[in-house]
């Protein structure tokens, strides 16, 4: 057992904070930590890097308490990104290097690859202050790693970056994997978490409301969703007439229902084969991550009631 | 570990009762890593250092200094060649017997050695009065060349209905314009050496009257440390600068240590450190960092200073050969270098004193705006110091200043003032610098475990029953 955070408490004056949390994150894997803004996340992060003690309840790695732990084997990205903004680049993740105990000389080679491979060498000497947000962020993405730590921990690792660095910095995250070092991130990105993580906890208000594998999650909820589409009709509004048919959203290219236990979904596609229209997309799926959440954390999710009947807009030609 | 089991006890949640988070990182496992203070000295030093305002400030105090150093013997070099030319119209007749031409050639013509005796113009100096005389009926075209700029000024002298001398200048000098103001004094000396003459007073015994009195002042200070009044007014000079020095250092390092606690905290890097350094190390750290840029800065000034200033005799030499200029002997004895040594000891101990305290007052500020604010009671304390200390150098023997002296707020400027006024016994400094460092290691205590409550806490200020509490929490 790696990490081990067993049934810990804690209160803010007039907040209770977290309340008799406990999870388990393997050695080596990736795990994704979710909640909405203010469900504890951030404390119960700074409680496994003993910045803040917890009330109750203990925290070990690798069987020691995570306050002996040498600073070496941890890595931070914290939620509001924090770095010297008038310092230059290498300077600035040589000193943090250093200071986690990773000599110099060690640390430059691994500073150089990160660059490199990253696409920041040209900004090597340059102020944080005069680097692009997405940049700031992996230069604080490095400040996590480059000391080569066991275990990293970051919040909100993703949030404000485009597409194309979020990619970059999901590579990276599948590079530290590949070399044994634990991960732990919180997100609101769901995808994410569906495409990284082997285990995942949802939080609300301190407390753990579903955790385990990212496939027992999805299975906990029991029942599959149906996804249709068709290419006359975009809202199918003749589902909502169908009994043990309930439509939870419908969507510019797609319209999702659960069905009740009686109704198989074959039912539905000889139905929808009936309508004007052909049939473009049928599924079966699990529901996504983001269901999940909602339904965990915000109850259940409304479903999208159809949109009043437009004028068709004829194509030109 | 037994902190740990603590935790642990199976009682019902024990609220907490602060209302101030705590941080808890003792950074237990970062204090086994001995390179991060002089880790944290570096950075801090060098991106300082760098900095272009500090290179910018640094120049301008450099070239301040040059220009301070070298402007007397630059304005003695412009003005060596120029010469005062001064028309006398003489309706009065001889002064005592005496030509009045010649009679202030000798007075103001005439060059001083070290002793003060006077000391004949070299033979190829230029006078620094010329002296024409011109009679009666020129008096309306020579006030003409006045105010051309012919000549520069225009002396008549009279005699009143009573018979004593009266005269009128005309110049383009304002009134208290150096010219006027010497032959102004001049004058009065001819008024007088005629009255004198008109008594019946030989010349010499008019010209006894001249020289200065004999007055010599020995302050108790003085007899008991064994200085000549000349060190002593050394003393009191070099001990004014020091303190004026000390003040501005001390406010302008301690204010900067404070805001770089600030500064850490509010882009949050702090998170990431506290989990590396402890806030002992990373407040230490940051203030020998920031002292040793002050004292580079000083270095500097000193050097140049000092360089600059010790050109000067042999720069004036080569240049002014025939120097006219007395050129003040201010002799550093051994008295006023151990002065200077006492500056820099207590420059060194009272910015520690001040600088932890000072980050200990930014640690609990989250935003730089604060900073001036909440460092204002303690920089009303230091204030209070540098009055207490500038006032203290006439009164150096005052009961009062002596305990001011001892404590520990106090003690780096008001210790120089009674060192300047010779009022300081030699077994005194020891103690001093005694309760000096205990009190700086009982702040570095209290104020690093402030620093350590402090540094993660945003928003909230807490008054000064939880500062104790913050500060004495285990």
């Amino acid at each position: 057992m790696a990490l081990l955070v067993d049934n810990i408490s804690k209160r803010f004056s007039t907040v209770q904070a977290v309340r008799n949390l406990s999870l388990q994150v393997q050695e080596g894997e990736i795990f994704g930590f979710l909640g909405p803004n203010g469900a504890g996340k951030t404390t119960t992060i700074r409680m496994i890097l003993d910045i803040f003690r917890p009330d109750e309840g203990r925290i070990t790695w690798r069987g020691q308490p995570v306050s002996e732990i040498p600073r070496r084997s941890w890595g931070y990205l914290p939620e509001e990104r924090g770095l010297y903004p008038k310092m230059n680049v290498e300077d600035q993740l040589l000193f943090l290097a250093q200071l986690y105990g990773r000599p110099k000389k060690e640390a430059k080679p691994e500073l150089d690859y990160w660059l490199k491979r990253l696409g920041i060498e040209v900004n090597r000497k340059k102020k944080i202050e005069e680097l692009s947000k997405g940049n700031q962020q992996k230069i604080q993405f490095l400040a996590t790693i480059l000391h080569d730590p066991e275990i990293m921990i970051m919040d909100e690792p993703f949030t404000g970056l485009d597409p194309l660095n979020v990619n970059q910095l999901k590579d990276a995250f599948l590079e530290m994997h590949r070399r044994g070092k634990t991960i732990i991130f919180s997100t609101h990105q769901m995808e994410t978490v569906e495409e990284l993580c082997q285990n995942i906890a949802i939080i609300n208000k301190g407390q753990i409301v579903v955790g385990g594998s990212l496939r027992d999650v999805k299975r906990s909820t029991g029942r599959m969703v149906v996804r249709l589409a068709m290419d006359e009709d975009t809202q199918i509004s003749w589902l909502d007439s169908i009994p043990g048919v309930t439509v939870t959203k419908r969507r510019a290219d797609y319209v999702e229902m659960t069905l009740a236990p009686d109704v198989r979904p074959e039912q539905i596609l000889v139905i929808a084969e009936r309508q004007p229209g052909r049939v473009i997309r049928f599924e079966l799926a699990e529901p996504s991550l983001n269901d999940i959440f909602i339904e965990q954390v915000g109850g259940s999710a409304m479903p999208d009631a159809p949109l009043p009947e437009q004028p068709r807009v004829q194509a030109m030609g | 570990m037994a902190m740990f089991l603590k935790s642990r006890k199976k009682e019902p949640t024990q609220e907490s009762q602060n209302d101030v988070v705590m941080v808890a990182s003792s950074g237990s496992a970062a204090r086994l890593n001995r390179r991060n203070i002089p880790l944290i000295i570096g950075r801090e030093y060098k991106t300082r250092v760098q900095k272009r305002s500090f290179v910018i400030a640094t120049g301008i105090l450099v070239l301040l200094i040059v220009a301070a150093a070298f402007a007397p013997t630059v304005i003695s070099l412009l003005t060596s060649g120029s010469q005062t030319k001064i028309t006398l119209v003489n309706n009065a007749g001889p002064v005592a017997g005496q030509d009045m031409v010649q009679y202030l050639n000798n007075r103001l013509n005439t060059t001083f050695d070290k002793a003060g005796n006077p000391k004949p113009l070299a033979a190829d100096a230029k006078a620094e009065y010329d002296f024409k005389t011109a009679s009666a009926q020129d008096v309306i075209s020579l006030r003409q060349e006045v105010r051309d700029g012919k000549i520069d000024a225009l002396l008549i002298a009279n005699r009143g209905s009573n018979g004593d001398l009266a005269f009128d200048y005309y110049t383009k000098d304002g009134q208290n314009s150096t010219n006027t103001v010497r032959i102004s004094s001049v004058a009065s000396e001819l008024t007088l050496v005629d009255r004198l003459g008109r008594l019946g007073l030989s010349q010499q015994q008019a010209g006894s009257l001249f020289q200065p009195s004999q007055f010599k002042t020995t302050s108790t200070g003085d007899e008991r440390s064994g200085r000549s009044s000349a060190e002593s007014g050394a003393s009191y000079f070099i001990a004014l600068a020091g303190m004026t020095l000390l003040f501005s250092l001390i406010i302008q390092f301690g204010t900067a240590v404070a805001q770089g606690a600030v500064e850490e905290k509010s882009n949050r890097i702090m998170e990431i450190m506290i989990n590396a350094a402890t806030p002992f190390q990373l407040m230490i750290g940051k203030i020998i960092g920031i002292g040793l840029v002050g004292f580079t800065q000083v270095a500097i000034m000193a050097v140049v200073g000092g360089g600059a200033a010790l050109a000067q005799t042999p720069l004036r030499e080569a240049l002014l050969p025939s120097s006219r200029n007395t050129g003040s002997s201010f002799d550093i004895g051994g008295l006023s270098l151990g002065l200077l040594g006492l500056i820099v000891v207590f420059f060194v101990l009272g910015f520690l004193l001040y600088a932890t305290l000072y980050a200990a007052v930014g640690s609990l500020v989250s935003r730089q705006e604060d900073v001036q604010g909440a460092l204002g009671p303690l920089t009303f304390f230091f204030v209070i110091g540098f009055y207490a200390g500038l006032f203290g150098l006439n009164v150096p023997e005052a009961p009062w200043l002596t305990v001011l002296s001892y404590i520990p707020f106090f003690s780096p400027m008001v210790v120089l003032a009674r060192a300047g006024g010779g009022a300081l016994a030699a077994w005194e400094i020891p103690v001093i610098i005694g309760i000096m460092i205990l009190s700086i290691l009982l702040f570095t205590w209290i104020a690093s475990r402030i620093y350590r409550a402090g540094v993660l806490m945003y928003g909230q200020k807490p008054g000064l029953s939880k500062l104790f509490k913050l500060a004495f929490a285990k």
